[in-house]
Order: C-alpha cells, then sequence, then structure tokens
C-alpha cells in the first residue's frame, strides 16, 4: 500500500477544481490519522522520550481537524492527516529508539562497573601473590646466606681445631678430604699389638676427639679400623672392627651419643703404604676418624662403601 | 508558520475550484529544499533498515521537483512536505534499528562476560 497515493489523488481532484466543494461525511486519512496519534498520546513511553515529536503531531492533527471542520477541501484535510499520522508514527519510533539507547548507555555503564571490578580484584590478587613471592625469594635468601655464612662459620672452626689437635698430638694426623676431616691415630698409640683394649696412653686422643664432638655437635662421625696383611685377614678384620668399637664405646662414655658414632673394621683393606717394608706396615695400622660435615649437608653418612 | 501556510493552501484550492487558477501560489522553495535536505539526510543512513520509508521520501521529492518544474506548486508544495516527513519517519526507522541492535549486542556482551568472569573467580 502507498499511503501517499490517497492525499495525492485528493490534492489532485482539488487541483482540477472538480469536487472541491464536496465535503465527504468522513474522511479516510484522517479517521487513520487519529487512531494512530491516540495510540502514540496513549503511550507514556512516547509522552516521556517523544513530547516534541509527539506536540508536532498533535498540531498536524488539529490543523487537520481544523480543515476538516472548516469543510475545506478534502485533499486538503487528507494532506494534513497524513502529516499528523507520519508524525504521531515519528514520534513513537523515536520513544522507541530513544528507549534502546537509553538502555545502551545503562548496559554500558553497567558493563564498565563489572569489568572495572573484576580488573580491580585482578589487579588486587597479582599484586598479593607478587607481593608473598618477593618475601619468599627474600626469605630463601637470607636463608641462603645464614645457612653459607653458618657452614663458612663451622668449616672455619674445624680447621682451627684440627690444627690445634695436630700441633697438641705428635702421634696424630689431621687431613682434610672429600669425606671431610680425617683424623688418622696409629693403632701403637692406643692398643697393644693383638689387643683391642684401650691403653691408658691413648686417653688424651679420645679425650680430645670427645671434645671436639661436644664443640661440634652438628656433626657425626665415623670410626674406622685398619690394620696391615700379617696374619689372617678375617681375624684382621675382626680385631680392626673390636678396636673400632673400643674407640666408640670410650668416646660414648665421654658423654657422645651413640648415634653420633659409626664404628667398622676394614682390617687390611685400604692400605696407605705398601705392606713389604715395616714402616708401611706401621703406617697401615690405624684408627682413621673420619669427621663429616653437618648432619644436613651430608647424604648417606661418611662411610666407605 | 505551518498554520499560516495550510490557511493559504486551502485558499488556493478555494481559488483553484472558484477560478479555475493556480499560478498566483508562490513557489514553495522552502519546502522543497527542506524536503531535499532531510531525504539526503536519510539517504546513507536508512539504505537498508527503513529503505521502503526511504524510497517513498525519494520518489515524493522528486514529484515535487517535478511539479515545480512546471510551476505546479500547489503540488509541489504538498509533494514537499510529505516527502519531508516520509525522509523524516524513514531516518527514525533507521536510528531505531540500529539502537536496538546495539542493545541486543550489550546485552550479550554483558552476559558473556559475566559468565567469563565467574568462570575465572573459581
Amino acid at each position: 500500500m502507498k499511503p501517499w497515493t490517497i492525499p495525492l489523488v485528493f490534492s489532485l481532484a482539488a487541483l482540477i477544481g472538480a469536487g472541491c466543494a464536496m465535503t465527504p461525511e468522513t474522511n479516510n486519512v484522517l479517521e487513520s490519522a487519529r487512531s494512530t496519534y491516540r495510540l502514540a498520546q496513549a503511550d507514556p513511553e512516547v509522552q516521556l522520550r517523544a513530547p516534541v515529536e509527539l506536540q508536532l503531531a498533535e498540531r498536524s492533527l488539529a490543523q487537520a481537524e481544523r480543515f476538516w471542520k472548516e469543510g475545506a477541501d478534502p485533499g486538503v484535510v487528507g494532506h494534513h492527516a497524513y502529516l499528523a499520522e507520519q508524525r504521531a508514527r515519528i514520534a513513537m519510533k523515536t520513544a522507541e529508539y530513544r528507549k534502546a539507547e537509553a538502555a545502551v548507555a545503562t548496559s554500558a555503564e553497567q558493563r564498565n562497573r563489572v569489568l572495572l571490578d573484576a580488573r580491580s580484584r585482578q589487579l588486587e590478587a597479582e599484586r598479593r601473590r607478587a607481593e608473598a613471592l618477593e618475601l619468599d625469594a627474600e626469605r630463601a635468601q637470607r636463608q641462603a646466606l645464614d645457612d653459607k655464612r653458618v657452614a663458612g662459620e663451622q668449616a672455619a672452626q674445624l680447621a682451627a681445631e684440627m690444627q690445634r689437635l695436630q700441633s697438641e698430638m705428635a702421634d696424630l694426623k689431621a687431613q682434610q678430604t672429600e669425606r671431610g676431616w680425617v683424623v688418622t691415630l696409629r693403632n701403637e698409640l692406643l692398643f697393644d699389638s693383638g689387643k683391642a683394649a684401650l691403653k691408658p696412653g691413648g686417653d688424651k686422643a679420645i679425650e680430645n676427639l670427645a671434645q671436639l664432638m661436644k664443640r661440634q655437635p652438628e656433626r657425626d662421625i665415623s670410626i674406622e679400623g685398619f690394620t696391615d696383611s700379617t696374619g689372617s685377614e678375617d681375624l684382621n678384620r675382626r680385631l680392626s672392627e673390636q678396636r673400632a668399637q673400643a674407640v666408640k664405646q670410650a668416646l660414648v662414655a665421654r658423654g657422645i651419643e651413640p648415634q653420633r658414632i659409626d664404628a667398622r673394621g676394614y682390617g687390611p683393606a685400604f692400605p696407605v703404604a705398601s705392606n713389604d717394608t715395616p714402616t708401611g706396615r706401621q703406617l697401615n695400622r690405624r684408627v682413621e676418624v673420619v669427621i663429616a660435615p653437618p648432619a644436613r649437608a651430608s647424604s648417606g653418612g661418611a662411610t666407605r662403601q | 508558520m505551518t498554520e499560516k501556510a495550510a490557511l493559504k493552501l486551502a485558499s488556493v484550492a478555494a481559488l483553484a475550484a472558484g477560478l479555475g487558477a493556480c499560478a498566483t501560489t508562490p513557489p514553495p522553495t522552502e519546502q522543497v529544499a527542506a524536503a531535499r535536505t532531510m531525504v539526503s539526510q536519510a539517504q546513507p543512513v536508512a539504505a537498508s533498515d527503513g529503505a521502503l520509508e526511504l524510497h517513498t521520501a525519494q520518489s515524493k521529492l522528486a514529484r515535487a521537483e517535478a511539479a515545480l518544474q512546471r510551476r505546479d506548486y500547489l503540488n509541489a508544495r504538498i509533494f514537499a512536505e510529505q516527502a519531508e516527513v516520509d525522509a523524516k519517519y524513514a531516518l527514525t526507522v533507521a536510528e531505531n534499528a540500529r539502537a536496538q541492535r546495539a542493545a541486543a549486542e550489550v546485552d550479550r556482551s554483558i552476559r558473556t562476560l559475566r559468565e567469563e568472569l565467574e568462570r575465572g573467580s573459581r
């Protein structure tokens, strides 16, 4: 349907001048304009959001009504009625789109608020996480430094002890090896030949070891007995074992916890010198005391594998 | 203003009826210009939504211009006034369609956002 053809027909009729004096009972265009305007006017959304547009429609309709009452040409009435109807439609559409635009604005605001909230929550969480990480790293670094410092101090202290021990006792040899400090005592100092009982002459050495262990409570020791290759290997191993145990018992008697001491006999194994000469054999008859690094750092003990 | 114009229009119609002459009406240049402006405003906006309404406005503007050419000022004025209001209506239809789409889009994006945030905060 082409709505504008109706006023066109009327206006053309008016122009031709044939029916301008004719006043029909009703005007279809005016009827339609009235009902459309009523629809717009009754809508509170239109009143609220398109009052100016509604007023323009009202003015056009009033004009059409006036012409109608004055018995004006139906083409003229129809033209103004058409304008009124279109303006009423414009008012309704305007209200509709302004309502949608308002909704968009509200929603956009709402969305921004949701986003902003989420973002600030996220930032806060990230900040807290970063702070915790930093704190952890700091703590770990401090701990590492402390450990290093303590370890250094302890190592230096032990080295000093060893030096003192060596200078005090001529028969004792202290050496730093990859297993830790190794104190070597010649069997002659501690035992009579073939015996596993400690001689009083070895008291000083035992006492020194006990003192050392008390001053280095973090270190465990391993006592290892050795013989030369003279005689039965089995016997030698048993003898060296008993001697290592004897040293352990002497230390325990001086207040050292037994679990800090590991005692073993190896017999003629692991010679440090040739068994072909008397001097070499004498060097091989020995007790080695291995002073392990602090328990925390050691793994699996310091015994020979 | 429009009231005055309408009165003039009515008198012209009466004149046309009485004397059979309408050449005394002044040319509705203002109305035709206003219709042109409104149509050219609606043209880029109402190409898809409001296309039918825009087409109506364009046809009427063409008729108004043709009537102006042949000094048919009464019809020129009628067509121009209707073309303007039709173009305005086309523009409103297009704007409404755009606003409705935007509203739906924003609604959807908020729903998506909420869902994502709920997933993210778990």
